[in-house]
Parts: structure tokens; C-alpha cells; sequence
């Protein structure tokens, strides 16, 4: 077991540092990378000096040293547009980002779930219909449109949550930020809860049909132990075993959710960075992302080793 | 002479397994037999036709401003009304549609062009190829699809053509990972191993045998590809980084909506409703193909 965990630990951070290096060349390499942005200034020696300053005339593999070598150590370097540092830039908007992402993962996981086995326990009825219904529209919705749509709705003519987040949310209390977050949690919630609601049922279908559903049923044990102690808590093991691989589509989503709710989170920074060209801000939210991911599925994956008897003892 | 042998070990094996798996009708008379398939073709349809054959019937320009007649209501002159620059709202609902249309197509060539390529020679060649590979789409997959995207364009800029690629480069991990699967599977299977021991060479195997194999998966990969990359490419649109005004495209027709929305509400559905009316029904295709083509999923 624990030569497995090492190996899959092994594998994520090799995977990591791929992550880093191909940022980092992807940034320097391009025609448009770091250097393209002095061309404001003016005179050839000016921009020598601004080129030494920030290490671009050193070779690459040299500057990609010095820069990971920072990163370890927090320092993400300035940020193009204001000389801040990225580092704790990033830590305060990531936070941010973390709130919103907590709120839908519950919920995506208590009602996605709940859907999901409710679908497949009645398989065909209207109920399925509807949730299937239900998927595949919160799959085809565009995320934006949907946020915009309910802004005009719930902001404009109800009145019943703000329109944006224009708030500072490091000063505020994680009660009062409840309003600010229904409308965001909300549509994102319906844009990524489709593929755990689909999991869950195919998952809850996979388990009922089950050889062990079967001697239990035969040994004459009740349909409401059977669902809930046999059938649900093995679907349960692999709908939580698939949140992991769920992180990017959550992360992707707030990207768009942060930006129509002006939302002060990672994706915001990301689409401010990118329009700027704010190229040490926008690596360090990219190789923070598949950091997160990275680890993530690292973690879930060692759970998953240490919770399956069947690979434990094996 | 690899051929006369591909006939006899499918012979033994009983006809190919495609045709074997789709029985005796024809996919397409399957197809139409699912509901939500039919459901989708009836959508799509019109929506090219409109796109690529309406801007011929109706002539208005999509970008001609007319600032003294902007958020007209509906009229004889503009069906639809005009936006807020006074440009006529139906003319940039067809060229945007032919735009966003495009933008889904290519962009899933792309995306199951590379994901071929590299899923394939992944999973026929063992060793370190296999291994380099993999790891490469595990780091594609590590970084979340829009953080990725964003980082291209920042780089790259955003003229049209960077768009469609970068949307199509940021789903191929998951085509690869399902093409990798397929290749593990027929690596070791009899009619390959005939195949080598006839002396086919790798890629004759590869191209000419084992691809075909992966066909089914591909398609029903290839539908829901077209759906993430209309929306993909509309939100890239709405956020100021895809396609560029004042080229029309159902996504940069929402750019402004968010402002105007309390002067216009209408700017802001249509161009939405039509997104999500194609993605939509990609994705029924999708899963009406997946029920068709794939035999695992014939008893659900």
C-alpha cells in the first residue's frame, strides 16, 4: 500500500513540475512573451538595462531556475501593472476563490449526489426524466448567460441579491458575504453539478445491479437497508473519488462566474492578468491552479488507496 | 497481401467489429430511432442553414452602425430591432452564427485531430513513448481547460485563428485519454498481432486497422467536443478575449449585453438562447450516438 502511495505521489509531483516548465517556457518562448512588453521603453540602453534588471539576458533554463527557485519559496516576482508582489496577490485573491469553491462543492455534492441516486432508484420515472432534463441543461446553458439572466432577475427586478461583489471581502464577515455569494454559488453550481448528478446515477445503477445487492436482497433484508447500506455507500466511495477529477471544470467555471459577478477571486485575476499581459501574474495563477489540482487528485487518490479494502488489502 | 489476411481474421472473427456492434441497420436508421437524436438533428439543421444560407437571403449588413435609430424596437426595416450601435440585430445573429458555428467545428477537427495522434501512438507503442506521452496529457489535463486558454492568449493574442486552435487544444487530453484506452485494448488483440505477424509495419497497424476501431468513440467524442467549444469560444467572446468586434460572433454579441440589459433586454437573450440551443443539442447528439455506437451503454 504505501509503495502505491509514493508511486502516486511520485508521478504528481513529476507531473507538477512539467506544469511549471511548460508555463514557463510557453511564456518566454512566444512572440509576444515578457520582452515585447518593454517596448514602451524608449531608448535601446533603457530597455538593456530593464532586460538585466528582470534577468531576460541570462539563458533560459538559468532564468526558469532562479524563478522556480522563488516560487518555492512564495515569491511569484512583481507584478507588471502595479509592482506589487504576485505572491500574496494571488494568496488573497486564491482565498476568495476558496469560498466560493467550498459553497458549490458542498452543494454539488450533497444535491448532486441526492439526484443522482434518486434518478437511478427510479429509473425512467418523470423523476429521472427530469433530472436528466435538468443535466443537460445546466451542461448547454451557457455559464455567463445564465449569470447575466439571473442578475436581470434577482438583482434588477426582484431586488433580492446584489448585482455584483464590488465589496472588500477581507474585511467582511463570512455572514455578510452570504448574499453577495447565493447568485454565484448558484450558477455555478448548475453549470458543474451535471456531471456528478450523472456519475452518481450511473454509479448507484452500477452498484444496485450489484452481486452483493443481490444476496442481500435474497437474504431477505429490506429494500431501505439494502439502498442505503450496500448499494449507496459503494456508489457513494466512487462519486467521491471522482470530485478530484471534477476540480478543473469547478475552477474553469469560476473564471466565468468570478468575472460577470465581479467576484475578487483567482479567475478574475487570471482574465485581468491576460488582458494586461501581466505575464508574472498570470504565471503564477496557472501554475497555482495545477498545483491545486495536482495535489488534489493526489490527496483523493491516497484516500481512495487507504479507504478500498480491496486495493488495502490486495 | 496484409489485406487478404485482414479478411480472414475478421472472417474468423465475424465480420468487423463495428459492423458486428451496430447490427444489421445502418447507424444513421439507429440513430433516428432515438428520440432526442432526431430532436437535435431538427435543431441543427435549421440553425446552419440559417447561418451559412440565410446572410444570402437577407442582405442587411451586420456591421453598418446607425447610431440615430440604435436599440430600435422591432420593425419592417429590422426584424429584430438593432443593437446599441444601431447595427440590424438579425444580420449579426446570421454572420455571428456562421462565425460561432465555424468556431465549434474547426475547433473540434483540432482537438480530435491531436487527440488522435497523440492517444494513438500512445497506446499502440509501449515503453517510453507510452510513458513521455501520458505524462504530457496529464499535465495538459492538471491545468484547468480556461486557465490554460488564458495563458495562450495572453501570449499568442487573440486574432481569430489563435482562438479556434487554442479552444480546440484545450480538450484533447480527454480524447487522447479515451483513444489511449482504445489502443490499449486492440495492442493485444488477435487480428493485430495477425497483422505484425504477417509483417505490417507500425503504422499500416496503426492508421489502417486499429483507427478504424476507435471510429465509434471518436464521433460521439467529437459531437460533445463541438458543444464545449461553442461555449467555450461565447465565454471567451463575453470576457473581451475571443473573437474580436466588429466581426459578429453570438459570444461578442453578449459582450456589452451585461450593460445594456436594463435599456434592452432582447440584445442579451437571443444571442444566448441560440448558444444554448446549438450546445444543447451537440450534446443530445452526443448521447444519442454514444447509445447507437457504443454496445456498453446499450442497456441503460
Amino acid at each position: 500500500m504505501l509503495p502505491r502511495i509514493l508511486r502516486r505521489l511520485g508521478q504528481g509531483l513529476f507531473v507538477l513540475l512539467l506544469v511549471t516548465v511548460f508555463t514557463f517556457v510557453l511564456v518566454h518562448l512566444a512572440p509576444g512573451g515578457p520582452s515585447s512588453v518593454m517596448r514602451l521603453g524608449s531608448t535601446a540602453a533603457e530597455r538593456a538595462a530593464l532586460r538585466h534588471q528582470l534577468g531576460l539576458d541570462k539563458p533560459l533554463p538559468v532564468q526558469y531556475l532562479i524563478w522556480i527557485g522563488g516560487v518555492l519559496h512564495g515569491n511569484f516576482g512583481a507584478s507588471l501593472t502595479g509592482g506589487e508582489p504576485v505572491g500574496p496577490l494571488i494568496a488573497q485573491r486564491l482565498w476568495n476563490t476558496v469560498k466560493l469553491g467550498v459553497s458549490v462543492f458542498a452543494m454539488i455534492l450533497v444535491f448532486g449526489t441526492l439526484f443522482g441516486v434518486l434518478a437511478a432508484l427510479r429509473r425512467n420515472s418523470w423523476l429521472d426524466f427530469l433530472v436528466n432534463l435538468a443535466s443537460t441543461l445546466g451542461m448547454s446553458i451557457p455559464d455567463f448567460w445564465l449569470g447575466i439572466m439571473s442578475i436581470l432577475l434577482f438583482a434588477v427586478e426582484l431586488h433580492w441579491f446584489p448585482a455584483s461583489s464590488t465589496i472588500d471581502t477581507s474585511s467582511t464577515g463570512v455572514f455578510q458575504l452570504v448574499p453577495y455569494l447565493v447568485l454565484p454559488v448558484g450558477v455555478l453550481t448548475f453549470a458543474v453539478i451535471p456531471n456528478i448528478v450523472r456519475y452518481a446515477r450511473a454509479a448507484m445503477l452500477e452498484a444496485m445491479s450489484a452481486d452483493y445487492v443481490r444476496t442481500a436482497r435474497s437474504k431477505g433484508l429490506r429494500q431501505s437497508t439494502i439502498v442505503l447500506k450496500h448499494a449507496f455507500k459503494n456508489a457513494l466511495i466512487s462519486v467521491v473519488s471522482m470530485l478530484g477529477l471534477l476540480l478543473p471544470v469547478l475552477l474553469s467555471g469560476a473564471v466565468i462566474t468570478e468575472s460577470v459577478f465581479g467576484w475578487p477571486g483567482i479567475g478574475r485575476l487570471a482574465v485581468e492578468a491576460a488582458m494586461n499581459r501581466n505575464y508574472p501574474v498570470i504565471m503564477g495563477v496557472t501554475v497555482v491552479a495545477g498545483a491545486i489540482v495536482i495535489l488534489t487528485n493526489i490527496v483523493v487518490d491516497t484516500l481512495y488507496i487507504l479507504i478500498d479494502p480491496r486495493i488495502a488489502h490486495g | 497481401m496484409a489485406d487478404v489476411a485482414e479478411l480472414t481474421v475478421l472472417a474468423e472473427q465475424g465480420g468487423p467489429p463495428s459492423a458486428r456492434r451496430s447490427g444489421r441497420r445502418s447507424p444513421l436508421r439507429r440513430l433516428m430511432r432515438q428520440r432526442m437524436g432526431v430532436l437535435a438533428l431538427t435543431l441543427l439543421i435549421p440553425l446552419y442553414l440559417a447561418a451559412f444560407v440565410g446572410p444570402l437571403a437577407y442582405r442587411a449588413s451586420p456591421t453598418k452602425t446607425d447610431p440615430l435609430h440604435a436599440n430600435a424596437a422591432v420593425s419592417r426595416a429590422h426584424p429584430l430591432g438593432t443593437d446599441e450601435l444601431g447595427r440590424d440585430e438579425l444580420a449579426r445573429l446570421l454572420h455571428g452564427g456562421r462565425v460561432t458555428l465555424s468556431v465549434g467545428l474547426v475547433s473540434m477537427v483540432v482537438a480530435l485531430a491531436v487527440g488522435l495522434l497523440v492517444g494513438g501512438v500512445a497506446g499502440y507503442y509501449a515503453g517510453w513513448v507510452e510513458i513521455a506521452l501520458m505524462r504530457f496529457v496529464d499535465m495538459f489535463m492538471s491545468i484547468p481547460p480556461f486557465f490554460l486558454i488564458l495563458v495562450e492568449l495572453a501570449v499568442f493574442g487573440n486574432s481569430p485563428v489563435i482562438v479556434i486552435v487554442v479552444v480546440g487544444l484545450s480538450y484533447w487530453g480527454q480524447i487522447a485519454r479515451v483513444v489511449y484506452a482504445e489502443f490499449l485494448r486492440f495492442r493485444q488483440a488477435d487480428f493485430v498481432e495477425a497483422m505484425s505477424a504477417l509483417g505490417a509495419r507500425g503504422p499500416r497497424i496503426l492508421f489502417r486497422h486499429i483507427l478504424p476501431q476507435v471510429v465509434p468513440s471518436a464521433v460521439v467524442l467529437a459531437t460533445l467536443v463541438i458543444a464545449w467549444s461553442i461555449l467555450t469560444a461565447a465565454a471567451l467572446s463575453y470576457l473581451g478575449l475571443g473573437i474580436q468586434p466588429p466581426l459578429a460572433s453570438w459570444g461578442n454579441m453578449l459582450q456589452n449585453a451585461q450593460s445594456y440589459i436594463w435599456l434592452d433586454t432582447k440584445l442579451a437573450v437571443f444571442p444566448g438562447v441560440l448558444i444554448g440551443v446549438s450546445v444543447l443539442s451537440f450534446n443530445l447528439l452526443g448521447n444519442a450516438l454514444r447509445d447507437v455506437l457504443d454496445p456498453r451503454n446499450a442497456g441503460q
